[in-house]
């Protein structure tokens, strides 16, 4: 047995013959935050729940804390859960809600109302004890859910979908907290969410999955800079996907053209390529990688037209025909750029596609 | 504490799935909730069914019994006369129902919230009311005799018009949801592309409330056909399927026959439940929740239209509901028409006297409380149990059976089951107790899909956060399920309570001396020609009725300031 404080052996989920989740193994050591990321209907949420054991697995183990848990009701496991839709008690008083689980624990009156006055202070909602849940905003009433659920010092939190339901301002702000508090009392979480930005800014480890299947397991730095199959490249981030052919270890045919791209290259498409050279293959960048200024390091160096522009803020959103590829490639450029290299539609440009940035995938 | 219980194989997921308590306790409760169905519905109606294929001497005949019915041409001319008395019914009550439900859902006529309450009156009393009411006004000594052209109200067109108006406010109550299950937008786009009200009314309001319609109509069908108290009083010579069991069971002791006649009774009911199942499926969809609701805009000349329109069904209301109360005030109809309590003194006459109205009130309060709270438990293990589908959905359908069952049929099925000398529960018979439980198993279904309804609005999750919270579900299910479903629960009670006040059907078999009720009292002086005191009591159940809706409604109010804080008191 490793020292995994959450582990989880060959998960297997059948709903009649749809298979939810397939083959699962995953560790999460304590006090770490862990995202589940993917797009609906890819088993996330049916994980999620049987960590909890809402919803047994039909095959496979759990072991929490060494405990082997995959069997037990969620009554016998030791977890805190917040869900998108709040579930807060609408006939009892927030005070009431986060007492609820201690109450059963045979806390002593004056210990609840303590540890109650403590939370409603960690949430910033000092003052609403008495007031009902229907009172609150919905971003208050998440906070209180929260502090129900560690109110009882669980070692591990689950949030399903916690910041769905709030605005996009408000989802910004708990999303901050969440983290803050998470750190601070050190539990170890797991968050299912289908916010790709969300898992990248609240997580130290993310789990990609798609179609009952974990596609890759990494920090949020390496899912966007290294993302291990096709799926996570287009799920994560924006990438653009253009077919090449694969001519040797470092080069691919892209159109016309010949790119110089890095080895190693990824494993899976490494193996196949290796073995049977000129396959065709998809090689990708993203849109922000792709560079209108370099100095001398430039190392493919190709023409652009540009198509359309499409202002976005803080940046511009460019599509271009680069010379000889058929497809058309997008690339975001600054506004600094914008104005000193006079980027307008029908504008001709000299751009860099750094063969460190590209990732080749199995077509 | 981890409980050592080895549960049905088709409980076992593929490794041993640990039971906890809470689990244990939840498979215990599904167990019960199906054992008192299976012998409250299941095994009564299975008896029923038995006893029909069997002779005097309890030996199988297979269809003997049914081949000597269809031989007898009196009784197969009752099925002809059960269907056109519904049919008849049906289409009288479902026009007027309809128009008088778009008067008060799509209209500003004046008085509309009087008419309103005054449309609900039948429901307050028992189906023998407004036949006994018809007597005294068309009847051989009826006030308004001349109208009936030499008719005589003593047949079919006395049953259709007490009927009709029993059956009402059911009508209009569903058809009125259905009108107010409408999207105000479809009308503004109609009005936008200039349509006319009339094809207005038919391309978009007649096919919102299709179902609606259809629904209604299958509901008036099955208490009609099935009511037993009307054509009792007023059918005269003229046999419906209803009196038939009533005949063949209490005037000829024929058990068997009657066992026939129910099975018979049951085909109809039968299929107005499956259409009524298939126009729920239907109906789901129809309305987004993104629609806006329609408010009628005042409108003189429609307003006053349908207000004349109307005046007919509010002073047919006030006419037989007011002639029965005078009727019963009374002294000596015709001959002295001092008024008078004297048909109130029940204890001078046959019947049971006040005893009987008190057994009543205990009947329906007892069907009351324990109605509502098996059924309300039952409908929890339905809905919010997790896993065990097969037991879930064992329950689920048992508790649409009794919909089916026409009370008279049930009553009879339990003579056969509760009184065999060999069923251990049968020193039930003969009790306010097999009373409470009959009326409880009759009156199941509605009380079930209200529960249902009133807990599928409760969010799905807070089974799961109690659990994590290591809260048993019991405690949850006290602490918030329970509160936020009271104004459900009081619903159900309110339901049971006037239904179980008022029925004849399913009683009439089960009464015995020592509990008899009040409105088999009504239909017994009516029997032996008491007739003004058959109204007094009526009138008095009537009252009764109406006096407990008001003190639910201030209750409502009361417990809804009180637990209920939290549904007015928005951010």
């Amino acid at each position: 047995m490793n020292h995994a404080y959450l582990s989880i052996r060959q998960l297997y989920k059948n709903f009649g013959d749809f298979v939810a989740l397939k083959d699962i193994s995953l560790d999460i050591q304590e006090g770490e935050f862990v995202c589940f990321l993917g797009p609906s209907g890819c088993g996330k949420t049916t994980l999620l729940r049987a960590i909890a054991g809402l919803d047994l697995q039909s095959e496979g183990e759990i072991f929490q804390g060494g405990k082997n848990i995959s069997w037990l009701p969620p009554e016998k496991r030791d977890f805190g859960i917040v869900f998108q839709s709040y579930a807060l008690f609408p006939n009892l008083t927030v005070a009431e809600n986060i007492a609820y689980g201690l109450r059963n624990q045979r806390t002593r009156r004056a210990d609840i109302k303590n540890r109650v006055d403590e939370l409603l202070n960690v949430i910033g909602l000092p003052d609403s004890g008495r007031k009902f849940p229907t009172q609150l905003s919905g971003g208050q009433q998440q906070r209180v859910a929260l502090a129900r659920a560690i109110a009882t010092k669980p070692g591990l939190l689950l949030l399903d979908e916690p910041l769905s339901a709030l605005d996009a301002r408000v989802r910004l702000h708990l999303r901050q907290e969440i983290k803050e508090l998470q750190r601070k009392l050190g539990v170890t979480t797991i968050m299912v969410t289908h916010d790709q930005e969300e898992a990248l800014s609240m997580a130290d480890k993310i789990v990609v999955m798609n179609h009952g299947v974990i596609e890759q397991i990494g920090t949020p730095e390496e899912i966007y800079a290294k993302p291990a199959t096709e799926f996570v490249a287009s799920f994560v981030g924006t990438m653009n996907f253009l077919p090449a052919a694969r001519l040797d270890d470092d080069q691919v045919q892209l159109g016309k053209r010949t790119l110089s791209c890095c080895p190693p290259l990824h494993d899976e498409a490494a193996e196949t390529t290796a073995a049977n050279p000129s396959t065709v293959i998809k090689v990708a960048i993203r849109p922000e990688d792709i560079r209108v200024r370099y100095n001398g390091d430039a190392t493919n160096v190709i023409p652009a037209d540009v198509q359309q522009i499409e202002f976005l803020g803080s940046f511009v959103r460019t599509e271009l025909l680069l010379d000889g590829v058929n497809e058309p490639v997008v690339a975001d450029f600054s506004m600094n750029d914008v104005r000193d290299l006079d980027i307008r539609v029908g504008a001709q440009l000299k751009l860099d596609l750094p063969e460190n940035r590209l990732h080749l995938f199995e077509h | 504490m981890a409980i050592a219980l080895s549960p049905p194989g088709f409980l076992v997921k593929k490794r041993q799935r640990q039971l906890g308590t809470d689990r244990a306790l939840q498979v215990l409760g599904l167990l019960i909730g199906i054992a008192f169905l299976v012998v409250t519905t299941v095994l009564p109606l299975y008896a029923i069914l038995s006893k029909s294929v069997e002779n005097k001497a309890g030996d199988f005949v297979g269809l003997t019994n049914y081949l000597e019915y269809i031989d007898n041409p009196s009784l197969i001319n009752s099925i002809t006369n059960s269907l056109t008395i519904a049919a008849l019914t049906t289409v009288v009550v479902i026009s007027l129902a309809l128009l008088t439900a778009y008067a008060l859902s799509r209209t500003c006529m004046p008085f509309k919230n009087v008419i309103r309450v005054l449309m609900m009156g039948p429901i307050f009393a028992p189906s023998l009311l407004p036949a006994i009411s018809l007597v005294y006004l068309f009847g051989n000594q009826g006030v308004l005799k001349s109208w009936m052209f030499g008719e005589s109200v003593y047949g079919p067109i006395g049953i259709v018009i007490s009927l009709s108006f029993w059956c009402f406010p059911h009508a209009v109550m569903i058809i009125m949801t259905a009108l107010s299950n409408t999207d105000a937008r479809l009308y503004e786009s109609a009005r936008a592309m200039r349509t006319s009200p009339i094809r207005t009314f038919f391309t978009v309001t007649l096919p919102s409330i299709k179902y609606g319609l259809i629904s209604a109509g299958f509901v008036v069908f099955t208490l009609t056909i099935t009511d037993f108290g009307a054509p009792k009083v007023i059918g005269g010579q003229y046999n419906v399927l209803a009196t038939d069991i009533y005949k063949q069971v209490i005037g000829q002791q024929n058990f068997q026959m009657g066992a026939v006649v129910s099975v018979i009774l049951l085909f109809p009911a039968i299929l107005a439940f499956a259409v009524d199942r298939w126009v729920q499926r239907k109906q789901v969809s129809l309305l987004t929740a993104r629609a806006e609701p329609l408010q009628p805009k005042p409108n003189k000349t429609k307003d006053w239209t349908m207000f004349v329109l109307c005046l007919p069904v509010v002073a047919t209301i006030i006419g037989v509901l007011g002639m029965a109360v005078y009727a019963s005030l009374v002294t000596f109809w015709p001959y002295n028409l001092e008024l008078s309590f004297n048909n109130y003194q029940f204890d001078l006459m046959d019947g049971g006297g006040w005893e009987a109205y008190y057994n009543s009130l205990y009947m329906a309060g007892y069907t009351a409380l324990f109605g509502t709270a098996i059924i309300f438990t039952n409908a929890y293990l339905v809905e919010k149990v997790k896993g065990m589908e097969v037991l879930r959905t064992m329950l689920h359908l048992g508790a649409m059976i009794p919909l089916a069952v026409p009370g008279l049929v049930l009553g009879l099925a339990y003579i056969f089951f509760f009184n065999d000398p060999n069923n251990p529960l049968n020193n039930l018979y003969g009790t306010l107790a097999i009373l409470v439980i009959c009326t409880i198993a009759h009156y199941y279904t509605v009380c079930h899909l209200t529960a249902v309804t009133a807990l599928k609005q409760i969010d799905p999750e807070f089974e799961a956060v109690s659990a994590s919270l290591k809260v048993p579900f019991y405690v949850t299910f006290w602490r918030v399920t329970l509160p936020v479903c009271m104004p459900a629960l009081l619903d159900i009670a309110i339901y049971l309570f006037v239904n179980a006040l008022n029925t004849v059907s399913a009683v009439v078999f089960l009464y015995s001396s020592n509990t008899m009720l009040a409105s088999v009292a009504v239909l017994n002086m009516d029997d032996a020609g008491d007739i003004a005191p058959a109204a007094a009591m009526g009138v008095l159940l009537m009252l009764t009725c109406i006096g407990v809706r008001v003190l639910h409604w201030g209750l409502s109010h009361l417990l809804l300031n009180r637990t209920q804080r939290w549904r007015n008191t928005r951010a």
